[in-house]
C-alpha cells in the first residue's frame, strides 16, 4: 500500500497501483483469451463430419479410421482405439476391429481419413478391409488437425 | 472504502476487500469468457456428404495434384507418345534390346518428363521359345511451374475450367492424384468440378516426390469415384 505524506500532515490512500494491478491482471487474461480464441479458430480448429443421408441412395453407416501411415485410430462407440500396421504385420486389435466390421458390412463401411504421412501406404492399409468385402471411403485431412465424426444429418 | 480505525496521525485505512472483490469478479469473468470462446470455437463443423468409393461406367480424367499445383494428366496420349517411337518386338531375339529401349527412353511433355519400364518372363527350350509381359508401367514427373494454382482456378477462364468444359460430364469424371503439399488445391478443384461443373469424382493419394504410375500391362488399381 502507498501512502502519501501531504504539507498539512495528512496521510491519503494512492488506489493507482491497485488499478495498474487491475489493468495488469485484465490484460493478461485478454492476452490467453485471444490467443487460445485465434488457435482455437485458426491452425488448431478441429472437423467435425457430419455424414448426410442422400434419400436416393442405399447409404452405409460410416464407422471413422484415421490413418497417419502407422498408427490406425479407430473411433468406435465414442472411444478412440489404436491400433499399429506394417505390411509385414497387423496388430491383433486391428484384426479383430476388421472381423467385426466386415460381420456388419451390409450396413456399415470403413471412412478413412488421411492424414499426409500415410498418403505413401494408405491404398494398401485400405486393401485390407476391400479384401474383406468392406465399402471405403477415404478424405483427406490436415496432419495435426482432430477429426470427429457428428451425429448423422438428414439431407433435406 | 470504510473506514476501519482513526488514528492519531489522521490517517484512515482503507478496507482492502472491495478491491480484492473487484479483482477475482475481473478474473471470474476472464476466465468465463475464455472457457466460452474455446468451446465454441471448438465446436466449429464441417458438414461434408461423407465419401464412398465405387465402380463407374464413367471414364476418368485424371489431373495431378503436386507442389502446390493441379496438371491435367492424359495418360493414352502420353503412352501412344512414349510407345510409338519404340515400335513393337518383332521377335524373341528382339526382346532383350527392346526392353533396354524401353528402360532407357525419355520423353517430354508440355507438362510432365516420362519414364518406363518393363520386364518380360521368357520361356526358352529346345523346341520352343516365348516371352510375356511380367509388368510394364511408365511413370510421370511433373515438371516445375507447369499447372495451375489455387488462385488461377478462381478464374473464369482457368485451363482446369476449360479441360473439364471440353469433355462430357456424363461420361467422365474427375479423378484426382493427391500429394500431401497439395491438399487444399484439391478440395478447392473438386468443389469447382461437383459445384460448377456438374462432374463426379474420386481421388487418390500419392506419396511426395514419388512419380505417378500407370500400368500398361493391366493389374493396376482402378481409379473409383466417391460420391
Amino acid at each position: 500500500m502507498a501512502r502519501r505524506r501531504n504539507g498539512d500532515n495528512k496521510d491519503h490512500f494512492d488506489l493507482l497501483p491497485f488499478i495498474a494491478i487491475l489493468m495488469c491482471v485484465l490484460g493478461s487474461l485478454l492476452l490467453v483469451t485471444i490467443s487460445i480464441a485465434a488457435l482455437s479458430i485458426g491452425p488448431g480448429v478441429g472437423e467435425g463430419w457430419v455424414p448426410t443421408r442422400d434419400p436416393n441412395k442405399q447409404t452405409k453407416t460410416p464407422v471413422l479410421i484415421e490413418w497417419d501411415g502407422k498408427i490406425a485410430t479407430i473411433h468406435q462407440e465414442g472411444k478412440k482405439i489404436q491400433a499399429q500396421w506394417v505390411e509385414s504385420n497387423t496388430d491383433k486389435t486391428l484384426l479383430n476391429f476388421i472381423d467385426e466390421l466386415a460381420a456388419k458390412s451390409g450396413t456399415h463401411y470403413a471412412l478413412f481419413a488421411v492424414r499426409p504421412s500415410g498418403f505413401h501406404n494408405f491404398q494398401m492399409f485400405a486393401d485390407l478391409f476391400r479384401t474383406r468385402q468392406i465399402d471405403v471411403g477415404y478424405e483427406p485431412i490436415k496432419q495435426e488437425k482432430p477429426v470427429r465424426l457428428l451425429k448423422e444429418r438428414k439431407q433435406p | 472504502m470504510s473506514r476501519r480505525k482513526k488514528r492519531h496521525t489522521g490517517f484512515h485505512e482503507p478496507s482492502l476487500v472491495p478491491l480484492a472483490d473487484m479483482l477475482t469478479n475481473t478474473v471470474g469473468i476472464m476466465v468465463f469468457i475464455l472457457i466460452f470462446t474455446v468451446l465454441t470455437a471448438g465446436g466449429v463443423v464441417i458438414v461434408k456428404r461423407l465419401p464412398m468409393e465405387s465402380s463407374t461406367q464413367a471414364q476418368p480424367l485424371q489431373f495431378l495434384c503436386a507442389n502446390g499445383r493441379i496438371i491435367p494428366l492424359d495418360v493414352g496420349d502420353a503412352s501412344n507418345k512414349f510407345l510409338d517411337p519404340l515400335g513393337k518386338p518383332r521377335s524373341y531375339y528382339e526382346i532383350d534390346s527392346w526392353e533396354q529401349k524401353f528402360d532407357s527412353q525419355r520423353i517430354e511433355t508440355e507438362n510432365f518428363i516420362i519414364t518406363g519400364e518393363v520386364e518380360f518372363y521368357k520361356f526358352d527350350s529346345y523346341f520352343y521359345k516365348s516371352a510375356s509381359v511380367l509388368y510394364a508401367y511408365i511413370e510421370f514427373e511433373p515438371k516445375q511451374g507447369k499447372g495451375e494454382t489455387i488462385e488461377d482456378l478462381k478464374k473464369p477462364d482457368s485451363a482446369f475450367r476449360k479441360y473439364l468444359e471440353s469433355h462430357d460430364s456424363q461420361k467422365n469424371f474427375a479423378h484426382f492424384l493427391v500429394r500431401p503439399d497439395s491438399l487444399d488445391l484439391y478440395l478447392a478443384a473438386r468443389s469447382l468440378a461437383i459445384e460448377k461443373l456438374g462432374y463426379q469424382t474420386g481421388w487418390t493419394t500419392n506419396a511426395q516426390d514419388t512419380p505417378v504410375r500407370f500400368s500398361l500391362a493391366g493389374g493396376g488399381r482402378e481409379s473409383k469415384t466417391q460420391p
